[in-house]
C-alpha cells in the first residue's frame, strides 16, 4: 500500500515529460498579403485591355494596359492571406489614372502592409537613361524605374528588375552600395548602372549560390522562388507593341580575377577560363509560356523568340585590377536578328501586344548558373531600343 | 560513446574488485555511514522549450533514440538511523532526441561568419523543422537522500553538467521565410540545413529529483527526472527565439554495495 503511494511520486515527473506534446492554441495569422489579383472593369468583368500578366510583388501590383482601357472606372478582385482585411474595399470602382493604395491588415491586427497599384497604359519606354532609382521598401537596395509624361503628370513605370532581392536574403550586403546592382553617379551622362559579381557569403553557400552576378532586366524577379529555382525567378520581358531593330548604348567592363563554378558543398570552385559580360535584348511571343514570360532557362533558346540582339562580349574586356574610373565608356550597337527564328514577326500580333520585350545586362555571362568571377564589373548607361 | 564504454568497464571492474575483496572495507565504510552505488540506465526526454510556444503547430515525429547514462554514487548517511543522507555522484550520460515539427510564423535570426564574410538572415519561418540533438555530458549530482522505508529512497538536489560533446543540427524544409517580419518578402525554401552545435552551452545545471526502489538486497530500480534550469544555449544566442531546456527522465538499474 505504502509502496503504491510512493510510486505516485514519480508521476508528476512523467507528466512533465509528456508536456512536450502539449500544443497551444493556434495564433491568428500575422501575414498581410494580396495573394492574387484580377483587374475588373466597371461591370465587374476581368478587363480585356490588360496586357500580359499582372505582376504582384510584396508591396506592389503592376499591370500594363492598352490605351483603350478606362482607367477611371476599375475595380480589383483580390485574394488575401486567410483572415486578413483590406481597406479601402478593392471591389469598389475607383479611378486608377493615379496610383491607388490599399492597406492590408493581418488577422492578428498586429501587422499592416501597404500595396500600391499601378496600371500603366503607356508602351514600354525605349530609352533608358537610368537617372531614376530608389531604395526598396525595406531600404536595403536600389530599384530602377522609368517615368513617362502622362496627362496627369509623370507616370512611373517599374519595368526594371534585378536579383538584388535575392542577394538581400543572404545578409551579405550591409549598405545599398554593397549590392550587385547599384545606381552610380558616374554614368555616361548623369546617373548610370553598375553591376558587379559578388560573393553571397556563408548563407549563399548553404543555398549553393556562392556568387551573385549583378543583373538588370526588363521584367520581374520572383524572389519567392529565388532559392528553389533561381532560373525561374528571373521573368524576362514585358508586353511590347513595336518592331525593334537596334539595341544601342554605352558600357565599360572589367572581369574579375578568378572564374568560379559551384562546388559540391556550395562554395566557389575555381575553374579555368575568363569571365565576361552579357548585354542582349529579346523579342518573343508570350503566348503559351509558363507565367507568360521567358525565364533563365529559355531566354536565349525558346522557340517563342522572334528576334535577338546580343552585344559581342569578347571586345573591350578590361583585365582584373583595372580602375574603371579611368576607362571611357564604349558605345555598342547591335541589330535585332529576325533571321532563322522559329517564330516569325507578325505586324498584327505585335500591335495586339502578343509580344514581350526584354533587355538584359549582367556582369557575368553565366551568372544565372552561379558561374562567374567575383569582382567582374559592368557599367551601362544611355541605352536605347530603336524601333521601326 | 567512448566515454560511456569506458565507464561501463570501470564500473564492472569496480564491482568485481569490491566483490572479490574482503568485505571488511565496505563494512568499515558502512560503519562510518558511507554507502556506494553504481547505476546504469537510459535517458528519455527532450531538449525543448516549455511550454511549447504557440509557433509550434504539430509534432510530426519524435524519436528519443538510445541515450545511455552510467553513474557512480557515494552516500554519506548523517543520522544514526540512516534516514537522511547526502549523495554525490558522477554520471556520464548522453541526452538527445530527434524531432520533426511543423511551425508557423516562427521568428529566427541567423548569423554566420566565414573568413571576412558575414551573413545575416532574419525573419519568420512557416514550414517544417527537423532537429537532431546528441549531447554527451559529464554530470555531478549533489543530492539530499531520504530513506522512506528499507526499500524506498527519494532524492532531491541540483546537478552540474559539463558538455563533453554536443550536436544540435537539423534542417528547415518545405516552407517559406518572410524576410525581417511577417510582412517581409516571402521566400520559398525546399530545404536549408543548420548546425548550432558549437553554440551549445558548455556548463549546464538543473534539478534532479528521483527515487530508488530496492528490489533485492543489492539490486535497485531507479528513476530521476533531470530538469535543466539554464537553457541549452547561452543568452546571446538568438537563432532560436525561445529558450530550450534539457528535460530528461533517467531510469535504470542500480547496484548497492
Amino acid at each position: 500500500m505504502s509502496d503504491m503511494k510512493r510510486r505516485m511520486l514519480l508521476f508528476p515527473a512523467l507528466i512533465g515529460v509528456l508536456c512536450f506534446s502539449c500544443i497551444q492554441a493556434e495564433e491568428p495569422n500575422a501575414e498581410a498579403d494580396i495573394e492574387e489579383c484580377v483587374i475588373l472593369n466597371a461591370n465587374g468583368q476581368p478587363d480585356q485591355n490588360i496586357k500580359g500578366k499582372v505582376v504582384l510583388t510584396n508591396t506592389r501590383i503592376m499591370a500594363q494596359a492598352t490605351p483603350y482601357i478606362d482607367l477611371t472606372q476599375l475595380a480589383l478582385d483580390v485574394k488575401l492571406t486567410p483572415g486578413a482585411t483590406i481597406a479601402p474595399a478593392p471591389s469598389k470602382v475607383l479611378d486608377y489614372s493615379t496610383i491607388q493604395k490599399f492597406t492590408v491588415t493581418s488577422e492578428s491586427g498586429e501587422w499592416q502592409k501597404e500595396y500600391t497599384v499601378t496600371i500603366d497604359t503607356f508602351d514600354l519606354p525605349t530609352k533608358y537613361r537610368f537617372e531614376q532609382s530608389e531604395l526598396n521598401e525595406s531600404g536595403k537596395y536600389f530599384e530602377f524605374f522609368e517615368t513617362t509624361e502622362g496627362k496627369e503628370g509623370l507616370i512611373r513605370q517599374n519595368i526594371w528588375a534585378s536579383g538584388n532581392a535575392g542577394f538581400s536574403l543572404t545578409g551579405a550586403g550591409s549598405t545599398p552600395d554593397d549590392f550587385p546592382t547599384v545606381s552610380v553617379v558616374n554614368g555616361k551622362e548623369g546617373m548610370g548602372v553598375r553591376l558587379e559579381t559578388k560573393s553571397t557569403g556563408p548563407f549563399g553557400q548553404i543555398a549553393k549560390m556562392p556568387i551573385a552576378a549583378g543583373n538588370l532586366f526588363i521584367g520581374s524577379f520572383d524572389v519567392a522562388n529565388a532559392l528553389n529555382d533561381a532560373m525561374k525567378a528571373t521573368r524576362f520581358g514585358l508586353a511590347f507593341g513595336k518592331k525593334p531593330v537596334e539595341l544601342k548604348g554605352y558600357y565599360k567592363y572589367k572581369r574579375g580575377a578568378q572564374l568560379t563554378d559551384v562546388a559540391a558543398d556550395g562554395d566557389t570552385l575555381h575553374i579555368a577560363g575568363e569571365d565576361t559580360f552579357d548585354i542582349y535584348a529579346v523579342l518573343y511571343k508570350s503566348e503559351g509560356l509558363e507565367e507568360g514570360t521567358l525565364d533563365g532557362d529559355n531566354v536565349l533558346s525558346s522557340k517563342n523568340i522572334i528576334a535577338l540582339a546580343r552585344v559581342d562580349n569578347t571586345q573591350h574586356v578590361n583585365p582584373p585590377g583595372t580602375d574603371l574610373n579611368n576607362v571611357e565608356y564604349t558605345p555598342f550597337s547591335v541589330k535585332f536578328d529576325y533571321e532563322d527564328k522559329a517564330t516569325p514577326f507578325n505586324e498584327e500580333e505585335a500591335r495586339a501586344y502578343k509580344y514581350n520585350l526584354t533587355v538584359v545586362f549582367t556582369s557575368s555571362v553565366r551568372g544565372a548558373e552561379f558561374v562567374g568571377a567575383i569582382g567582374s564589373v559592368l557599367y551601362v548607361d544611355e541605352v536605347e531600343v530603336v524601333c521601326e | 560513446m567512448k566515454n560511456v564504454l569506458l565507464l561501463i568497464l570501470l564500473c564492472a571492474s569496480l564491482g568485481v574488485y569490491a566483490d572479490g575483496r574482503e568485505k571488511t572495507a565496505l563494512k568499515k565504510s558502512y560503519f562510518y555511514g558511507l554507502e556506494y552505488r553504481i547505476k546504469g540506465g537510459f535517458n528519455f526526454g527532450g531538449t525543448s522549450p516549455l511550454p511549447l510556444p504557440a509557433e509550434i503547430r504539430k509534432i510530426e515525429g519524435f524519436r528519443p533514440g538510445l541515450q545511455i547514462a552510467i553513474e557512480g554514487n557515494v552516500i554519506k548517511w548523517i543520522d544514526t538511523q540512516k534516514k537522511w543522507g547526502t549523495l554525490i555522484g558522477i554520471r556520464l550520460e548522453s541526452k538527445g532526441m530527434k524531432t520533426d515539427a511543423k511551425v508557423k510564423n516562427y521568428y529566427m535570426v541567423m548569423d554566420a561568419t566565414e573568413g571576412d564574410q558575414t551573413g545575416h538572415m532574419e525573419g519568420n519561418w512557416t514550414g517544417y523543422v527537423k532537429t537532431d540533438v546528441k549531447n554527451s555530458f559529464l554530470t555531478i549530482p549533489i543530492q539530499v537522500i531520504h530513506k522512506l522505508s528499507p526499500r524506498w529512497d527519494i532524492k532531491f538536489g541540483p546537478y552540474l553538467s559539463y558538455l563533453t560533446d554536443g550536436e544540435f543540427s537539423g534542417s528547415a524544409y518545405d516552407g517559406y521565410l518572410r524576410e525581417g517580419n511577417p510582412t517581409g518578402t516571402k521566400v520559398n525554401v525546399t530545404e536549408a540545413t543548420y548546425d548550432f552545435s558549437s553554440d551549445l552551452r558548455k556548463f549546464q545545471w538543473g534539478i534532479d529529483v528521483g527515487g530508488e526502489w530496492r528490489a533485492y538486497r543489492h539490486l535497485s530500480i531507479y528513476a530521476d527526472l533531470t530538469w535543466g534550469l539554464n537553457a541549452a544555449f547561452p543568452k546571446d544566442f538568438k537563432s532560436i527565439s525561445f529558450k530550450m531546456y534539457n528535460i530528461y527522465l533517467n531510469f535504470g538499474f542500480g547496484y548497492v554495495f
